[in-house]
């Protein structure tokens, strides 16, 4: 960088020492921050003071120990349930690993462990309890991100119910953008409950299991629903009318015409009951 | 003593961080408290429970915002999309002031989420008054900066921390926000006496005080913002009291967050140096 200034060197240096994953010592030495400042390898005093107590490594060595323990601070609030499954010298190797991998780039702490449960998937992968881990990982981010997720007025059922059956082929359901469908590969969600309610904890084969994660009354919820359920929720967010939805979802259910209606009928109720729509759009009249 | 600030921003009382842990508290008994501060950032990029509670806190109590990421001392451009979000924040809350840290956090678009110290040299000093200004035209309001606790210095520096904050506030034309517990840290972690740094600080332009705890380590102090103030710091707080006169002041208390009530006590304790009592903990 040769235009850049002492200031930005200074700056630059000083990150790439405090952010490297083995510490400030070897921050120091390491190729990022030899490149800005090579004179801090050989005499790191002709860079950074001492005081009358400390070295200064030692003083370095504050804020790269304190940027290290509040990032993973941040991920062990927002993934309680996967820290039990993982132990905690794991879970923390995982977020150090992580955080090395994925620094954050945002000036609030919302977006930075978007990327944590897929980087578990990498990271565990061929572990014990990988499977567990990576889909209760999942759940943990979706309530992080329906949590903050933008508000929007839900959609009272009475509105969906005058809905003329004639007008389904056509309409359009607006889903909250706080909702999250999630496909798991395991029962994640029991797990989860009998964590939560101190029961013993079920087996967790691999077993396809479908989950949706929404905001509440401010606060967020998880619900296992069947795969028709999902499979529904999932085709009104992608814009379909709600007659081929609910067409494209339930086709292959075995039950009577008129039993359908009701059953079709109770999920939507519960939905809207839920918050989960938020509003009715016609294409032909936009 | 100069009771007055240039902007005659108003001495608010005495007032606490707005936490998490207290929200139900204050919407169920809507106690005694003449101000809250907010970290800016726990209110933006969401729309969830947070920004609920606070709307309806702030229909009843001022709010001052206080950020940890503005990052003004960066080399990296100024982000003007942040902004808008800060000032969208003010403007929703009606904030009586804002504002956030002298140092940097992040550079070639990362965040380290920390208070990192600047140099205190001519050119840094130069950068910094140019993306105050800067800051100041978009948000069309005075920034209220804080001395931040730091752990180290740079060999480059020419000048002491106070002198820079004091030629940063009166050529930038911003507000200081005057961190006592920030004082006594630094000067403990540098080898200065606190009193000496306390008379460099142009009076005029402290808008806002506050108040904490940290972590002694022997060595070194850290600023946890964690437990009760420290007899010390009250010193420091009585010596700025005596130069400043009734300033707004505000008790940070974000590590082993005690019950409401115990904050209400703390703050209080603030009383014994001002000429007007603020009542806070009935």
């Amino acid at each position: 960088m040769p235009d850049s200034t002492p200031l930005d060197r200074l700056e630059r240096w000083m990150q790439a020492v405090v952010m490297h994953p083995g510490g400030a010592a070897s921050g120091i030495s390491a190729a990022g921050a030899r490149g800005l400042l090579p004179e801090a390898v050989r005499d790191l005093e002709t860079v950074v003071t001492r005081s009358k107590q400390l070295t200064a490594l030692d003083r370095l060595g504050i804020y790269a120990e304190m940027y290290s323990v509040r990032l993973v601070e941040v991920l062990t609030a927002e993934y309680p349930t996967t820290r039990g499954i993982l132990g905690n010298e794991a879970f923390e190797r995982g977020c150090r690993a992580f955080i090395a991998r994925h620094p954050s780039t945002e000036r609030t702490l919302q977006a930075l462990s978007a990327g944590f449960p897929q980087f578990l998937k990498r990271h565990l992968q061929g572990r014990r309890n990988a499977r567990l881990a990576v889909d209760v990982a999942r759940i943990e981010r979706a309530m992080e991100e329906v949590f903050d997720a933008q508000r929007a007025e839900p959609l009272a059922f009475e509105v969906l119910r005058k809905i003329p059956p004639d007008r389904w082929g056509v309409l359009r359901l607006k889903l909250t953008p706080a909702l999250r469908l999630l496909k798991l590969e395991c029962d994640a969600d029991g797990y989860m409950t009998a964590v939560r309610s101190r029961r013993s904890r079920p087996a967790t084969r691999a077993r396809p299991s479908f989950v949706i994660v929404y905001r509440h009354n401010f606060r967020a919820w998880r619900l296992p629903v069947s795969r028709e359920q999902f499979r529904l929720l999932e085709a009104l967010g992608k814009g379909w009318p709600i007659g081929r939805a609910v067409y494209a979802s339930c086709r292959t259910l075995r039950v009577r015409p008129e039993r359908l209606a009701s059953l079709v009928s109770g999920w939507f109720r519960g939905f809207a009951a839920e918050g989960l729509f938020v509003g009715v759009t016609d294409p032909e009249q936009s | 003593m100069n009771s007055r600030n240039r902007w005659n921003l108003p001495d608010l009382g005495l007032g606490v961080g707005l936490r998490t842990a207290h929200f139900r508290h204050i919407v169920e008994k809507w106690p005694r408290m003449d101000w809250f501060e907010i970290l800016s950032e726990n209110f933006i990029d969401t729309e969830g429970r947070p920004l609920h509670y606070l709307d309806r806190i702030a229909e009843r109590y001022a709010i001052v915002m206080h950020g940890v990421s503005l990052s003004i001392g960066s080399t990296d451009p100024v982000d003007f999309e942040f902004l808008g979000k800060l000032k969208a924040l003010a403007a929703r809350v009606r904030a009586v002031w804002m504002g956030d840290h002298i140092c940097w956090t992040g550079v070639a678009g990362l965040n380290g989420h920390d208070l990192y110290p600047v140099p205190y040299t001519e050119e840094s000093l130069e950068h910094l008054i140019e993306r105050v200004r800067i800051a100041q035209d978009f948000l069309e309001r005075p920034l209220v900066l804080e001395n931040p606790s730091t752990y180290l210095t740079f060999r480059t520096s020419s000048m002491p921390e106070e002198e820079f904050i004091a030629r940063l506030a009166e050529e930038a034309d911003c507000g200081l926000l005057l961190d006592v517990n920030n004082v006594y840290v630094t000067c403990r972690n540098h080898d200065l006496d606190p009193f000496e740094y306390l008379k460099a600080i142009p009076y005029d332009r402290v808008v806002q005080i506050h108040l904490a705890g940290h972590s002694d380590h022997g060595t070194h102090c850290i600023d946890t913002h964690n437990g009760r103030v420290i007899d010390p710091v009250w010193d420091l707080y009585a010596e700025v009291q005596r130069r400043r006169g009734n300033t707004a002041t505000l008790l940070e208390w974000d590590a082993d967050i005690p019950k409401f009530d115990v904050l209400q006590r703390e703050v209080a304790r603030a009383n014994r140096f001002r000429d007007e009592r603020r009542v806070v903990n009935g």
